[in-house]
């Protein structure tokens, strides 16, 4: 005859080590809404990374050339946006030449960013083809490789099929040489690593010791700890924290937006997730207490 | 023997050849090699375009034989089926209608109003739905197997709840001892097992890339006839 395994008595301990999962769902569901109505507005503190992210951008003068890659999809929309606009917002406020480029999916995105930027946009005077551009250049690091050599070779139109010679921005860079001598800082946001690694080749090992061009990113909060190496190193000049990163940039720029919703979000969410692992653990930790005493017994 | 040149000899060859064109032309530039570069880079991208073309067929042969095999069959689900065909020959329409209206009748070039509302209202909820999902697979594995089973766990544990409490702010802004942590386990710990992950990988890289340009490693051109 088989011998009944010994059932083991439930205890508040057992409770409390298996709490339902659903309820910290419902639980940081809830805190996502409340914060998202009624904001919080908590300080945010400002990491050096943020602050060498800002100071890249800052200390670049009047008339500087900027060039944005922004390579995010509707899935990471809440952490780019906001980096996004608050990069664009201090460009225009430090009177940049601005060069966005993308595959065909943030194009479809753009007009929800030029929305939020219009006003800066009225503001600063800015005309489209003399002081910002958007080209369409599909394909990957080695288009990317012959675009800062020679933009002209690539792509002769800009994302609606305006031919580059109609465009002065575009005649301006053509006039000044290879296109790497019109690039002072890179902004590349993106959420693929391999991207990381081809614009730290292409951009910073390639022109830096030539031009001294500076190279910033926008990645999720959990590419972060690979790109950390190339900052570190001095290949990047500084790395914005996914969401976190653009609240602390808008709070540098002094223009709350997005990333700020993001941050007051991030700090309920991870107060009860964190709740919940103390609890569990604590019920864990009795329970195996228990368990040994009664087996000593 | 012919065959074996054309499968395999061929493609070894060009690939030699372009890998030692671009990797030439990182060390000197200006010359012919660049221009060589600059075409197969433009070719590339004309490639790109053409594979959105491709994808948009190829889903299209794959719905159409599913739903023939499913109507053939005697327990029939055809909503998802005909509901993702639907919004592909809908946008396809919109797409093309849109862009003859916007791109040649107004000459107002890639203004496509109704395809930029059927994108904002269909495509870009989904995917971001389907992002935010992965949400509660993080929460729920991080209460589950987040606990104090041994002294490694512990190790793993507490730095994990270090930096979660360094990145929010209502802790951080209250006070900086957690950040300063956060902040020196991401600068000292993680950074430098990064940085050996990446050199381990900057090598491995390289010495493939070596490989296949003697090539050594042929796995590109699929399985070896015998």
């Amino acid at each position: 005859m088989v011998e009944k395994p010994e059932v083991e008595e439930k205890t508040i301990w057992h409770k409390l080590e298996d709490l339902p999962v659903s309820s910290l769902f419902l639980l940081v569901i809830l805190s996502m809404c409340l914060t998202t109505l009624y904001p919080l507005g908590l300080p945010v503190p400002i990491t050096k990374m943020s602050k060498d992210t800002f100071d890249a951008v800052n200390t670049l003068p009047q008339g500087s050339y900027i060039w944005i890659y922004n390579g995010y999809g509707s899935g990471t929309l809440a952490v780019h946006e906001p980096g996004l606009i608050v990069i664009l917002r201090h460009a225009i406020q430090k009177g940049f030449k601005i060069i966005l480029f993308s595959d065909s999916g943030p194009i479809m995105l753009f007009p929800r960013v030029l929305d939020a930027i219009k006003p800066d946009l009225e503001r600063a005077k800015y005309v489209y083809g003399k002081d910002w551009v958007y080209l369409y250049i599909p394909g990957g690091e080695p288009v990317w490789a012959t675009v800062f050599l020679d933009v002209w070779s690539v792509v002769m139109v800009e994302k609606d099929g305006i031919p580059f010679e109609k465009l002065p921005l575009m005649v301006e860079i053509k006039e000044r040489g290879s296109t790497y001598k019109s690039m002072h800082i890179v902004y590349c946001q993106t959420a693929g690593s391999d991207v990381v690694d081809a614009f730290v080749r292409q951009v910073n090992v390639r022109y830096q010791a030539v031009t001294g061009v500076r190279l910033i990113f926008q990645i999720l909060e959990l590419m972060v700890p690979p790109a950390r190496p190339y900052y570190e190193a001095g290949n990047t000049q500084g790395i914005m924290n996914g969401g976190l990163g653009a609240g602390e940039y808008e709070t540098l720029l002094g223009r709350p937006g997005g990333g700020l919703k993001v941050t007051d979000l991030l700090s309920l969410a991870q107060l009860i997730t964190i709740a919940y692992w103390a609890v569990g653990n604590v019920g864990f930790m009795m329970r195996r207490r228990i368990t040994e005493q009664k087996r000593r017994d | 023997m012919a065959m074996r040149i054309i499968r395999r000899q061929l493609p070894i060859a060009i690939t030699f050849l372009t890998g030692m064109i671009f990797l030439s032309e990182w060390f000197v530039t200006g010359t012919v090699l660049t221009s060589f570069t600059t075409g197969l880079s433009n070719f590339v991208q004309s490639v790109h375009v053409f594979v959105f073309a491709f994808a948009a067929i190829n889903l299209t042969i794959v719905h159409v034989g599913r739903i023939r095999r499913q109507l053939r069959a005697e327990r029939r689900d055809l909503t998802e089926m005909l509901l993702s065909g639907y919004l592909l020959v809908l946008m396809y329409l919109v797409g093309l209608v849109g862009a003859y209206y916007g791109h040649v009748r107004m000459k107002i070039p890639s203004a496509v109003p109704e395809y930029l509302w059927w994108f904002n209202n269909w495509e870009l909820p989904c995917e971001a739905t389907a992002y935010a999902g992965t949400l509660f697979f993080v929460l729920a594995a991080m209460y589950r197997v987040f606990k104090i089973r041994s002294r490694e766990t512990a190790v793993l544990v507490i730095s994990g709840i270090i930096a979660m409490l360094g990145t929010t702010p209502l802790i951080a802004s209250s006070w900086q001892g957690f950040f300063q942590l956060g902040e020196w386990l991401d600068r000292t710990i993680v950074t430098a097992a990064n940085r050996a992950i990446m050199i381990g990988i900057g090598i491995g890289t390289i010495l493939m890339g070596i490989r296949t340009l003697l090539a050594m490693e042929t796995g590109y051109l699929g399985a070896k006839e015998e």
